[in-house]
C-alpha cells in the first residue's frame, strides 16, 4: 500500500513513493543519502536520528524535533524535514556548529548531528531562553563519550549570545543573522503554503491507525510496512483542546507536547507541564499522543495514570456511531483494552476540576530523564477542614493494567486525616496491588514505593501531615 | 642505525605482553612543561571537527556502495542448545533474498581462540551466531531470518555465575574449568600474626554492556581476489589478520579501513564474526555486502564487563599498617573462553608484604566478557577500596592517612620503581577540591531525610604504552604534511593529537598537516585503541619521525645553500644559515628546489626503560546526597585528580575525564545486564531498558591534573588517560553512601531499591 509522498527536505522539494508507516530516517538515509542523521537504537531511546518538522500553524512556521526513527513518512507530507545537512552554510559552520568544534563536545562525533539538530530546533521553537531549558531540549540525546560537560558548555555559551541578542519578532531572520541558520529558511513559508501534497486527511475506515509511531514502531518496524495503516495527523493546539460544557476535550491526536503548552490546560492543571517533562524525551514528547498512551494500555503509561484519577471518559468511533467509555473500564487485562476492530479514539475528556481540588502526580523511575517509570501515581482529592470527600488514586506498574486504587480510596473517603491511619492505608495498598520483579525493581521495592509516594500525595495535599515520623 | 629489533614488555588491558619489535634508539631531549611549548598540551580543536558537526563524517555504518546489499545474523534463541536441523530453504524463495550461510554450507572456521567455529551447531548462549542472511534491503534480510526453521535439542543451562560455578562446567559448556589463579607475597600467616585488626567483606558486581553508540558493522567488497573492509572497529590490524587467516588469503590482499567510529570502549578491540560473515557472504554472491548488528544484539554478543564476586580481607595494626591481605573472587567470562579477574589493583595499590589472591574464572551460558575500559581494575578498586575504607574507620583512622601509611612506593609485583607516581599529590590536591574535612567522621552521622556524604577511591593503571608504533611522514609540495599510521582514531583525539606532535617539532601550521589513520593498506603496524597506549605509544614515533626529518631539511638545505650542515639551524619552520640568518629557505622553498614531489620519513617508539614499570595513578572523590525516604541517590560533585604524564591536548583529555567518569557514576547506580535465571534470556535488551545517562545526570566534575611529564616513559612523556578516568568513580560513590548513610552496600549498582533494604532491611 505505498503512497506518493511529497515534503521539503532541507532547501528541496522532495516526491517519493513509499509504504506509509516507513521510517522518515530509513528514507532520509537510504533515499537521499543524508547520512548524517545517524541511526542508533531506532526506538527513539538515543536521540541520533533528530531532525526538525516545520510546519504552518495559523499561517506562522513552527519547528519540532522528532526522532526520525519512529516517524511515519506519511506524517510529514507537505511539511519542512531539517537534517543536520540543511543547517550548513557555504563557506562556515554555523555559530552552534562552531561553538561544538571550539568547545571540543563531539568526541565519537555519531551523536553530535542528533545534538546539534536538537538545540537549532530549540532556538527556533522558544522564546525563552534559559540553560534548563535549552538541557531539556537534549534530554533525549545520548552521547556515551563526552560525559556531557563539553555539551553543556556550548549550550550556556549559545544561550548567552541569544540573550544578548533579544531575537524579537522576525526570529529566523536573526538566527539567520547571527549565523545559526543558513538564508534559505526564510523561504520555506511561502514554499509550504504552495506545496501541494497528495494525501488530504480522509476519514479512518479501518487498518491500523498510526499516531505519533513511538509505540508501533518500536514494536514492529520491520513488519508494519506490511500492514494496512492509517497515518493520523495532528493539528494546531487550539483545535485539539477546547472546552466543551464544564469539561476539558483533547483530541486523539494531541500529543504529550501540546499537552504541555496548552493554555487551557496551564490553567486547570497548572503542575501538569512541569510533570510531563519527565515524560520521555523532548522528541518523543512532540510526537507521542495521550490516545497513543492509553491504547497501547502499558500498566506504566504516564499519561493515562493522571487522566484515571481526573474520571476521564473515552469518546470512542467507529464510521459513524460513537460511544461513551469511562477510561477505567477500558483496560481488560495486560495490554488488552475494549476497542472494536475499526473503531478509534476521538477524544478524551473530564470534568474542568473545581477550585481547590488537589491533583498530584508522581513517577519514579531508574533515571530521572528519558524513562518509563518503575512505578507512577496519581491522586485526585476534594477536601474541606482536613477531611477528604472525594478521592482516586491511581497505581501505574503494580499491576497488568493502570490501576485505581479503589478499595484504598473508599477507606479514605470521608476520613480526617491523621498519622494513625498509615497503617491501615498500607494494608489496603497491599491487597490490591500484585506487583512483580523486573528490571525496573523488585516487587517488594514496588510495593514500598508505592505507599511512600500515596504518602507524598497525602503529605501534599494536607502539608501538616508528617511522613518523616512514620519510617 | 638509529633503529633497532629488541625485546619489549608492555602491559596490554592487564596482560604482560612480550613483543620483539624495531624501536627507535633516537634520545630527545625531553620538553619540560607544557608552557615551555607552543602546540603539544594546549587546548588545540580536533582537526575532524568539522567533518563531525557537518555530517559529513561519513561513518562505517554511512558506508553505502553500488550494488550493496544487507546482511543481517539468526541468533541463538536459547542459552544452551544444539541445533537438530536447520532449513533455510522457505527463506531463500523470498524474492529479494539472496543467500543464507550456515554451517552447513560454509567451511569450518576456528574462532575463540579455536574453541569453537564460526557457525557452531553447538549454541551455548542466547546471540551464539546460527546463520547469516543477504537480502536487497535490511528489512527482508530481517524476514529471511524468520523464515529459517531451527529444531533445537535444548540443554541444561546456569546463568548465574554462583550456580554456575557449582555445577559441572563441561555439561554447560563443554569446556573444563578454567584453572584458578592464583598469587602469593610475602608470609601470610606471619603477616595475620603482626596484626590487631581485621575487616572482611564480600562485594559483587554486575555485567555491564559497553553500549558505543554506533553499533558493530562492516562494509565488505571484493576486487577480484582482493577484499576491502570498512569496518567500526579499534584494531584494524587485528580484523584484518582475522580476515584473511579465516577466508585463508593472502594478508595484503585484505585492506582494512576505519575511518569514523561511533566509540568502542573495548567492544571493537576484536574482529567480529559478523565482518567475516560479510566477507563470505560478498564473495558468494559478488556483491558488496553491509552487515550490521542492531541494539539488541549489541547488548548480547559484543561483549560485556564481567561480573565479580570478591571477598576481601585486611588484617592491620591499629597505626594503619596492613600487615596481610587476602582475595578471593569468581567471575563470569560468559560462553567462552576470556579472562574476568579484576585482582590487578588488590596486587599493587597499597603496600602490602603478605598477600594471597584466588581468582575463578567461570563459564555461563551468557554472552562472553570483552575488554572494557579499564577491565578488571574499575571491579577490583571498587571492592579494594570498599573494604580499606572498611579498615580505616575500624581503627578510627582518616581514609586518607591509611592510604598514605600504605603508601607502594614500588611496583610490589615486578619489584621495579614506576617511571613516576604522584598519587600523594593527586590525594591532596582531590581532597581539597571536594572539601574532605566536611565528610561525616562517623558515618550516617548527618540528620534529616536527606542524608549528604562524602567518599574517595584511588586509581592504577598501565597506559606507558611501548613498542612497536611507527609513523610515517610525507611532506610534500608547498610544505604540506602527512602523518601516516596504522593505528586509529576512536574519537578519542588521535588525529589532532599526533598532528600537533608534529607541528612541534616542524613548527608547521596545523593547518597543513593532514593525518591518516586507520588503514592497513597505508599506515605502518601502529597498536590497537585499547589499554590507554595509542597516544602514549603512536606520538613518540611520530615525535621520532619528525625530528628526523627536520635533520633530513637541514641536510637539503646544506645541499641547497651550499653550506655545511653544521652552520645551519632550523627556526620556526624555516631553514637557516646560522651566519647569516638572512638566507634561509621555507620548508615549501626547499621541496621546490628539490626534483622530488615528496620527502619520506619513518619514525618508531623508543623501548620502554628498562627496570621501571609505568603506571598512571589518580584518586575521585564523591560528594553525595541520599533521599533515605525514596532511597534516590544524587551525586552533587566528583573530584577527580590524576598522574597521567604530561596532558597532550587540554580539550580531548577533558572529554576522556567526564566521559570516563560519567560511565563509572552509572556502572555504580544504573547500569547491569539483567538475565531471567529461569528462561536464561536477557531483560534488558535495549536501551529503553539498559539505562545510559543523558545530560541531566551529570553532576559537578572537577579535573584536575597533577602531573606535567614522566620523562622516562616515552620521549612526550605522555602516559594514557582513557582508562584511569572510569577507574575509582564506583569505589569513591560507594565509599561516599556509606559516608552518608552509615551502612555498606556491597553489590553494584546501588539502586534506590538496596538504599531502602540496606536501611529498613525489609526483606
Ligand atoms: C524513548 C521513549 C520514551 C518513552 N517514555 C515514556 C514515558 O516516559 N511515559 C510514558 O507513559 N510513555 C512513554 N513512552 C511510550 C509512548 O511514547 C507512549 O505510549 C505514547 O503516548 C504513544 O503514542 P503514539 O501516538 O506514539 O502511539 P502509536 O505508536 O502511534 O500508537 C500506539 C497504539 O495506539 C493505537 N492508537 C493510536 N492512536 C489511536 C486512536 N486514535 N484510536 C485508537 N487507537 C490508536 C495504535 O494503533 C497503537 O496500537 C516512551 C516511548 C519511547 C519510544
Ligand atoms: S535511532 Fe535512536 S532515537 Fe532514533
Ligand atoms: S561523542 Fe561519541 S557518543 Fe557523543
Amino acid at each position: 500500500m505505498k503512497q506518493p509522498v511529497k515534503f521539503i527536505l532541507n532547501d528541496k522539494i522532495v516526491e517519493t513513493i513509499e509504504h506509509p508507516a516507513k521510517a522518515l530516517l530509513d528514507v532520509i538515509r537510504e533515499r537521499y543519502f543524508l547520512t548524517g542523521t545517524k541511526e542508533g537504537c531506532r526506538e527513539g531511546d538515543c536521540g541520533a536520528c533528530t531532525v526538525l518538522v516545520g510546519d504552518l500553524v495559523d499561517d506562522e512556521i513552527q519547528y519540532k524535533s522528532v526522532n526520525s526513527c519512529l516517524t511515519p513518512i506519511a506524517a510529514v507530507d507537505g511539511k519542512h524535514i531539517v537534517t543536520i545537512e540543511g543547517f550548513n552554510l557555504k563557506d562556515k559552520l554555523t555559530s552552534l556548529q562552531f561553538e561544538f568544534v571550539e568547545q571540543g563536545a563531539s568526541q565519537c562525533g555519531f551523536c553530535t548531528p542528533g545534538f546539534i539538530v536538537s538545540l537549532t530546533g530549540w532556538l527556533l521553537q522558544n522564546t525563552n531562553f534559559t540553560v534548563d531549558e535549552a538541557l531539556t531540549s537534549i534530554d533525549g540525546n545520548i552521547c556515551r563519550c563526552t560525559g556531557y560537560a563539553s555539551i553543556i558548555r556550548v549550550v550556556e555559551n549559545i544561550v548567552a549570545e541569544i540573550q544578548k541578542a533579544n531575537l524579537g519578532e522576525d526570529k529566523i531572520s536573526n538566527l539567520i543573522e547571527l549565523g545559526f541558520l543558513p538564508q534559505y529558511f526564510t523561504e520555506i513559508p511561502k514554499l509550504l503554503k504552495g506545496l501541494t501534497t497528495f494525501g488530504s486527511d480522509q476519514p479512518y475506515i479501518g487498518g491500523t491507525i498510526v499516531s505519533g509511531g513511538t509505540d508501533l514502531l518500536v514494536q514492529r518496524w520491520d513488519t508494519i510496512v506490511d500492514e494496512e495503516v492509517y497515518v493520523k495527523k495532528s493539528n494546531g493546539i487550539s483545535e485539539n483542546i477546547f472546552i466543551e460544557e464544564a469539561s476539558i476535550v483533547i483530541k486523539g491526536e494531541t500529543t504529550i507536547s501540546d499537552l504541555m503548552k496548552s493554555e487551557i490546560i496551564k490553567e486547570h492543571i497548572p503542575k501538569l507541564s512541569k510533570w510531563f517533562s519527565l515524560f520521555g524525551s523532548e522528541p518523543i514528547r512532540n510526537k507521542a499522543t495521550i490516545t497513543g498512551n492509553i491504547v497501547n494500555a502499558s500498566p506504566i503509561a504516564d499519561s493515562t495514570n493522571l487522566l484515571l484519577v481526573l474520571d476521564a471518559e473515552l469518546k470512542l468511533k467507529k464510521e459513524k456511531s460513537t460511544r461513551s467509555l469511562p477510561l477505567s473500564e477500558f483496560f481488560i487485562s495486560y495490554k488488552k483494552v475494549d476497542l472494536l476492530p475499526g473503531e478509534h479514539v476521538d477524544a478524551i475528556h473530564f470534568e474542568i476540576p473545581e477550585i481547590g481540588t488537589f491533583i498530584g502526580w508522581e513517577k519514579i523511575s531508574k533515571r530521572k530523564y528519558l524513562d518509563i517509570a518503575s512505578i507512577n501515581s496519581s491522586c485526585c482529592i476534594k477536601h474541606a477542614n482536613n477531611k477528604i470527600n472525594m478521592i482516586r488514586i491511581s497505581a501505574g506498574g503494580v499491576a497488568p493494567i493502570p490501576l485505581l486504587l479503589k478499595k484504598t480510596s473508599q477507606f479514605l473517603e470521608g476520613k480526617e486525616i491523621t498519622t494513625s491511619i498509615t497503617d491501615e492505608v498500607f494494608g489496603m495498598i497491599d491487597s490490591e496491588i500484585t506487583p512483580i520483579s523486573d528490571a525496573r525493581g523488585s516487587a517488594q521495592y514496588k510495593a514500598e514505593l508505592l505507599k511512600r509516594l500515596v504518602l507524598a500525595h497525602l503529605k501534599n495535599c494536607f502539608p501538616h501531615f508528617s511522613v518523616e515520623e512514620l519510617v | 642505525m638509529p633503529q633497532k629489533i629488541v625485546k619489549s614488555k608492555i602491559i596490554f588491558e592487564g596482560e604482560i605482553v612480550e613483543t620483539i619489535g624495531e624501536v627507535s634508539t633516537e634520545e630527545y631531549e625531553r620538553w619540560g612543561a607544557n608552557e615551555n611549548l607552543k602546540v603539544v598540551g594546549k587546548p588545540v580543536s580536533r582537526i575532524d571537527g568539522y567533518d563531525k558537526v557537518s555530517g559529513s563524517a561519513v561513518y562505517t555504518f554511512d558506508k553505502i556502495l553500488q550494488r550493496m546489499v544487507y546482511a543481517r545474523t539468526l541468533r541463538s534463541p536459547l542459552p544452551h542448545a544444539k541445533i537438530k536441523r536447520i532449513d533455510i530453504s522457505k527463506a531463500l524463495k523470498v524474492n529479494g533474498i539472496l543467500d543464507v550461510i550456515t554451517f552447513q554450507n560454509t567451511e569450518d572456521i576456528d574462532w575463540y581462540w579455536n574453541s569453537s567455529k564460526l557457525f557452531d551447531p553447538h549454541l551455548r548462549y542466547q546471540g551464539d551466531e546460527i546463520a547469516c542472511a543477504a537480502a536487497e534491503t535490511a528489512e527482508l534480510a530481517e524476514q529471511a531470518l524468520k523464515l529459517i526453521e531451527v529444531d533445537y535439542d535444548e540443554l541444561p543451562f546456569a546463568v548465574n555465575t554462583k550456580k554456575a560455578l557449582e555445577s559441572d562446567p563441561e555439561k554447560l559448556t563443554g569446556f573444563k574449568k578454567p584453572d584458578l589463579f592464583t598469587y602469593d607475597r610475602g608470609d601470610f600467616s606471619k603477616g595475620i600474626s603482626e596484626s590487631d585488626e581485621s575487616v572482611e567483606d564480600t562485594f559483587t558486581t554486575p555485567v555491564v554492556i559497553h553500549n558505543p553508540t554506533e553499533v558493530h558493522c562492516s562494509t565488505v567488497a571484493w576486487d577480484g581476489g582482493k577484499l576491502t573492509v570498512w569496518d567500526s572497529t579499534q584494531a584494524i590490524f587485528s580484523v584484518r589478520n582475522a580476515v584473511a587467516d579465516s577466508l585463508k588469503i593472502n594478508i595484503n590482499d585484505v585492506r582494512v579501513i576505519k575511518k569514523y567510529m561511533g566509540g568502542g570502549f573495548g567492544s571493537k578491540l576484536e574482529a567480529g564474526k559478523y565482518t567475516v560473515m560479510a566477507a563470505l557472504l560478498a564473495r558468494r554472491l559478488g556483491r558488496p555486502v553491509k552487515i550490521y548488528l542492531d541494539r539488541r544484539e549489541m547488548n548480547l554478543a559484543v561483549g560485556n564487563r564481567p561480573d565479580s564476586h570478591q571477598t576481601l580481607k585486611v588484617w592491620g595494626k591499629r597505626d594503619g599498617t596492613i600487615t596481610a591481605m587476602s582475595y578471593k573472587s569468581f567471575g563470569a567470562v560468559g560462553a567462552y573462553p576470556q579472562g574476568a579477574a579484576a585482582n590487578w589493583p588488590f596486587r599493587t595499590m597499597y603496600k602490602c608484604p603478605n598477600i594471597k589472591v584466588e581468582d575463578q574464572n567461570v563459564f555461563i551460558n551468557a554472552g562472553r566478557a570483552r575488554a572494557f575500559r579499564a577491565p578488571g581494575h574499575v571491579q577490583g578498586v571498587f571492592a579494594l577500596d570498599s573494604i580499606i575504607d572498611d579498615f580505616a574507620y575500624k581503627i578510627g583512622m582518616d581514609p586518607i592517612d591509611l592510604r598514605l601509611k600504605n603508601y607502594a612506593e614500588v611496583d610490589q609485583v615486578f619489584n621495579v620503581p614506576y617511571t613516576s607516581k604522584l598519587l600523594k599529590e593527586a590525594y591532596s590536591a582531590g581532597a581539597q577540591a571536594i572539601n574532605w574535612d566536611l565528610r561525616n567522621k562517623i558515618p550516617g552521622s548527618g540528620n534529616g531525610v536527606i542524608k549528604r556524604g562524602i567518599g574517595m577511591a584511588s586509581q592504577i593503571w598501565w597506559g606507558g604504552g611501548g613498542p612497536p608504533a611507527h609513523a610515517m611522514l610525507k611532506l610534500e609540495r608547498g610544505g604540506y604534511l602527512t602523518v601516516i599510521s596504522g593505528t586509529q582514531d576512536i574519537g578519542t583525539g588521535t588525529y589532532t593529537i599526533l598532528a600537533q606532535v608534529a607541528a612541534e617539532i616542524l613548527e608547521i601550521p596545523m593547518e597543513k598537516i593532514e593525518v591518516i589513520l586507520g588503514d592497513t593498506g597505508v599506515g605502518p603496524y601502529a597498536p590497537s585503541s585499547g589499554g590507554s597506549q595509542t597516544i602514549a605509544s603512536v606520538a613518540p614515533a611520530v615525535r621520532d619521525a619528525s625530528e628526523k626529518m627536520k635533520s633530513k631539511l637541514i641536510s637539503a638545505a646544506a645541499a641547497i645553500m651550499e653550506i655545511p650542515e653544521d652552520k645551519i639551524k632550523y627556526n620556526n619552520g624555516e631553514i637557516e644559515s646560522i651566519e647569516d640568518p638572512a638566507k634561509k629557505l621555507s620548508i615549501a622553498d626547499i621541496l621546490k628546489e628539490l626534483r622530488e614531489e615528496s620527502l619520506l620519513m619513518n619514525g618508531s617508539r623508543e623501548a620502554n626503560p628498562d627496570g621501571y614499570t609505568t603506571n598512571s595513578f589518580g584518586a575521585q572523590f564523591a560528594d553525595v546526597s541520599v533521599d533515605t525516604e525514596t532511597g534516590k541517590i544524587t551525586v552533587n560533585k566528583i573530584a577527580a585528580a590524576h598522574d597521567i604524564g604530561r596532558p597532550m591536548n587540554q580539550k580531548t583529555l577533558e572529554n576522556q575525564f567526564h566521559g570516563g567518569i560519567l560511565q563509572g557514576l552509572s556502572y555504580a547506580l544504573m547500569e547491569e545486564r539483567v538475565i531471567d535465571e529461569s528462561t536464561g534470556q536477557v531483560v534488558n535488551l535495549n536501551m529503553h531498558d539498559y539505562k545510559i545517562p543523558t545530560v541531566k545526570d551529570v553532576p559537578k566534575i572537577e579535573i584536575i591534573i597533577v602531573s606535567k611529564s614522566d620523562d622516562l616513559v616515552n620521549n612526550v612523556g605522555a602516559k594514557g588517560i582513557g582508562e584511569p578516568a572510569i577507574i575509582p568513580t564506583a569505589g569513591a560513590i560507594a565509599n561516599a553512601v556509606y559516608n552518608a548513610i552509615g551502612v555498606r552496600i556491597k553489590s553494584l549498582p546501588i539502586t534506590p531499591d538496596k538504599v531502602l533494604n540496606a536501611i529498613y532491611k525489609f526483606n
